[in-house]
């Protein structure tokens, strides 16, 4: 443990205690398999990336044939932004086609009951 | 077709001023199914409604013209009206002009009409929304080869046909551009008649700025890729 820089130390700890937020929000029901064991691999990267900075950025670097080390974790971390913004514009989409359909067919419905009680 | 069974459709939101002075005018033309479809308005728009003898259809929550216009036509549907009309709330449309949409209709076998603002020389339009609506008619013949002058009109008259076929997906004003794609699409008769406008102060701080209108074309180009 000798020559650990303090960010070496906050983000695991930090990274922990959201896998340990992770797993209790499965036990409690409020999140699926998939969603714990997709945020476990994102905290565990996180963590791996504090502890092992080179030996990981060297690797994503080599996989993706970009020379700098540098480069190739502002480019994946770019995408995995770019990814969840797509992700979140979808849902957000998905939700105000809802909530539209919602309130069209409770006005229709309303209509409805309104005509049939008359 | 009698024009009393043709059934008028009138999205509103927080029209409370004008609303009933639409719907007695109408009556007025002949036409007795009224129909409003409060769009989640903060005022008495739908007390004013109700008042003025309209079958009042309410949006809980404010979602925007197009979801109040596929309401009516929903109803049209439900209510199996043989031909339906919109037409602003603001008053800034003359409903003696509804015999002009519905003529199209009945007598020439359009199934959707548009009433157009700039056939009629007379009509005084600001110029933003001269800009407004030429580059909104751009967008529209970029997704639909039937080119029509006046996209963003409110007044239309609509056949049966047209009712049944037509299902609109955009809340905002990008529904006056969807509309005219999908009739294109479904091989529907688009035609356009002249009609009256009146602007007041209150429809020019309320209607579609140029802000609107670039909403409007990243709504539809969002729409076209991921539809």
């Amino acid at each position: 443990m000798n020559g650990l820089e303090i960010y070496q130390i906050v983000v695991p700890v930090i990274a922990l205690l959201f896998l340990a937020y992770t797993v209790v929000m499965y036990l409690r029901g409020r999140s699926s398999a998939f969603e714990m064991v997709s945020w476990m691999l994102i905290w565990g990267l996180a963590i791996l990336l504090a502890l092992l900075p080179d030996a990981v950025t060297n690797f994503i670097a080599d996989v993706f044939g970009i020379k700098s080390n540098v480069n190739a974790i502002i480019f994946l971390g770019l995408g995995i932004l770019f990814f969840l913004q797509f992700h979140l514009y979808m849902l957000v989409r998905r939700q105000n086609i809802i909530i539209t359909e919602l309130v069209r067919k409770l006005a229709l419905r309303d209509e409805e009951g309104r005509s049939g009680n008359s | 077709m009698s024009t009393e069974e043709v059934l008028a459709i009138i999205p509103a939101y927080n029209e409370e001023s004008t609303i009933a002075q639409v719907i007695n005018s109408l009556r007025e033309e002949g036409l007795s199914r009224i129909v409003v479809v409060d769009d989640g308005s903060s005022d008495s728009t739908a007390t004013e409604a109700a008042r003025a003898g309209a079958k009042v259809l309410r949006h809980i929550m404010n979602r925007g013209p197009g979801a109040a216009t596929q309401t009516g036509l929903d109803y049209a549907r439900r209510t199996s009206a043989p031909c339906a009309v919109t037409i602003d709330a603001d008053y800034q449309h003359d409903p003696k002009d509804v015999e002009l949409l519905l003529d199209a209709v009945r007598e020439d076998g359009a199934d959707m009409v548009i009433g157009n603002r700039f056939m009629k020389g007379t009509n005084y339009i600001p110029g933003s929304r001269v800009l407004y609506n030429a580059l909104a008619n751009v967008a529209t013949y970029l997704f639909s080869p039937h080119w029509v002058s006046d996209t963003q009109s409110g007044y239309k008259a609509f056949s049966r046909k047209a009712i049944e076929r037509l299902r609109l997906s955009h809340d905002g004003f990008a529904f006056c551009s969807e509309i005219i794609i999908k009739a294109q699409r479904a091989r529907l008769r688009i035609a356009e008649v002249p009609i009256r406008v009146n602007y007041s102060p209150e429809t020019i701080r309320k209607g579609q700025g140029l802000g609107t209108g670039v909403r409007t074309l990243a709504n539809l180009v969002q729409g076209y890729i991921l539809k």
